[in-house]
């Protein structure tokens, strides 16, 4: 009897360190976190006063850098993050696959490769410092506006990161420079595990080069698409590194993102309870893709 | 059957490589178009690693390979400011300007005159107490805004920027987002003491001169503080460089 008690236990001793790290370092912040989200107060005193549901009300009506709807028009940190969403993996995805397809054809792979895959040896921020040089609008030091200035000869230099319409796509784009070299080892990589002899069955059946990608490799290469996909989206949702060190949200909070927000009213408005609605928000918007993939990572196990 | 249809591995005659490049030429051309986007960011990286602070905000970093540095150009640039003109040939905006400041910093040392000061496009927030009434802004001017979303900008003694903003009729007070744009003149000496460290220049903003003559200037920024901690004061102008720009959105009712 005791015994089987003590067999009971044990597994639970050695799930304890895990579970006690997990709890301390997981589970207690974000309970935390929740907990402010429904206060009012500052970084050094935080919870100074319950205020139910208002940092929500204010952040999703009244914050025009959150949320906005002015002429017509939706604007805001949750706009921005939604393009974010759209374009970042979509982007990603794309480029990975055209060239990991692209340079398996031809002799210069490894090279083309090593040339993708180089950014992601450089820090976010040493990234960030290089697109701001490269986005400068001086045609004298921005390469971009040079660039464009040598290609059209009446060419007006665009603010890239100064402008509102430009600055969100030209941050994204830094984005999509840093993470496109894990994509294109990844689907390079199921690409060529695709047997051989399935596209020959495919064009032995007469399919051209275009059905054989369509009809034979993408859905071969569905599980890394996904994976680079998804993570490319909660990396998207959760970006912080590069509007920081880029624009910090500027201009006129055209760059400002949820997970920059967070950062942006908690430490520079001093505001914790109203930072933390914000990360309940995030955490909320992460949730689905974050369970989406540990399900389909078990299935995979 | 001759040995020489059997032979499939034998080099492609100069035709048959021509058709294979062209008929593949697509593929060549995407993947030399993002190896060349892919490759710039680094490359521009690693040359700017081997440059000095001066050259970095003074040039681009493709002018390595010929040697060459704008420093004459940016003094043109100065000259174009001085005579007071804020036509569209006069907006060069960077994050840091070099060389516009000091009209001859190279030959120079130790003294140099500084020119004028261009203050970058600034977004800022005012709030419009009463209509009709001027706010003033050190340094910059006084604006009046009239009921119907009109205003005038009364520029102070030494600023000859534009003020733009968008002011949509409302009833006061409102808070209204509007934008710097111009110069302030500064006239005066520098005197520089020390290479590589940098000095103050009053009103102005913070200089570094470099021992081969290369010279960053940090102009100072005017933003509209608006912290929470002295949220008693009314919003004013103060002075920040540009690399520690504090200029915080305009608090949202909290």
């Amino acid at each position: 009897m005791q015994s089987r008690r003590l067999s009971k236990l044990i597994p639970w001793f050695f799930a304890a360190p895990a579970l006690i790290a997990l709890t301390l370092f997981f589970v207690y912040p974000t309970i935390v976190t929740i907990f402010l989200s429904f206060t009012r107060g500052t970084i050094t005193t935080p919870a100074k006063e319950y205020v139910g549901l208002d940092n929500y009300r204010i952040l999703l009506t009244e914050d025009r850098f959150f949320l906005s709807f002015e002429d017509g028009i939706f604007s805001g940190a949750l706009v921005n993050s939604f393009a974010w969403l759209i374009i970042f993996p979509t982007a990603i995805v794309l480029i990975g696959l055209l060239v990991a397809v692209l340079a398996d054809k031809v002799k210069y792979e490894a090279i083309i490769k090593s040339i993708m895959f180089m950014p992601m040896a450089i820090s976010a921020t040493a990234a960030a410092v290089i697109f701001r040089l490269l986005y400068n609008q001086n045609p004298n030091l921005g390469s971009l506006n040079a660039f464009l200035a040598a290609l059209f000869p009446n060419f007006q230099p665009i603010a890239f990161l100064g402008s509102v319409e430009f600055a969100n796509m030209a941050v994204i784009f830094a984005g999509v420079w840093i993470s496109t070299g894990l994509s294109v080892v990844v689907l390079s990589a199921a690409y060529k595990a695709v047997p051989a002899e399935i596209h020959e069955a495919g064009r032995i059946d007469g399919a051209n080069a275009w059905q054989l990608f369509w009809r034979v490799s993408l859905p071969m290469l569905s599980g890394p698409v996904t994976f680079i996909a998804v993570t490319m989206i909660i990396n998207a949702l959760k970006m912080i590194d590069l509007v920081l060190v880029m624009t910090k949200g500027a201009p006129r909070g055209a760059t400002r993102i949820i997970g920059y927000t967070v950062f942006w009213e908690t430490f520079n408005n001093n505001r914790s309870g109203y930072g933390s609605a914000v990360a309940v928000i995030l955490l909320i918007l992460v949730m689905p893709f974050i369970i989406y993939q540990v399900r389909r990572v078990r299935r995979e196990l | 059957m001759d040995a020489q249809s059997l032979n499939l591995n034998r080099p492609p005659s100069p035709t048959e490589a021509l058709i294979t490049i062209t008929r593949r030429g697509p593929i060549h051309a995407i993947l030399l178009i993002i190896g060349i986007v892919w490759l710039v960011p680094s490359v521009g990286l690693a040359a700017t690693s081997f440059r000095t602070r001066g050259d970095i905000s003074a040039s681009g970093w493709w002018t390595v390979a010929s040697g060459s540095r704008t420093v004459t150009d940016q003094i043109w640039e100065l000259r174009v400011l001085a005579s007071g003109e804020s036509g569209e040939n006069t907006v060069v905006a960077g994050d840091s300007i070099s060389g516009d400041l000091l009209t001859d910093a190279v030959e120079g040392l130790p003294a140099a005159t500084i020119g004028r000061v261009r203050i970058q496009q600034i977004i800022g927030s005012i709030t419009v107490e009463a209509f009709e009434q001027p706010i003033e802004i050190p340094g910059v001017g006084a604006v009046t805004v009239q009921a119907d979303g009109a205003y005038d900008f009364a520029p102070a003694a030494g600023y000859s920027g534009a003020l733009v903003a968008d002011i949509e009729a409302a009833t006061a007070p409102f808070t209204a987002e509007f934008q710097l744009q111009g110069f302030e003149s500064i006239q005066g000496e520098l005197e520089i003491e020390e290479i590589g460290e940098s000095e103050r220049v009053p009103r102005a903003g913070k200089i570094s001169v470099y021992d081969d003559g290369s010279y960053v200037f940090e102009p100072r920024q005017v933003s509209l503080a608006h912290s929470k901690r002295r949220s008693t004061r009314p919003p004013c102008l103060t002075r920040h460089s540009r690399f520690n720009t504090r200029w915080s959105a305009p608090a949202v009712p909290y």
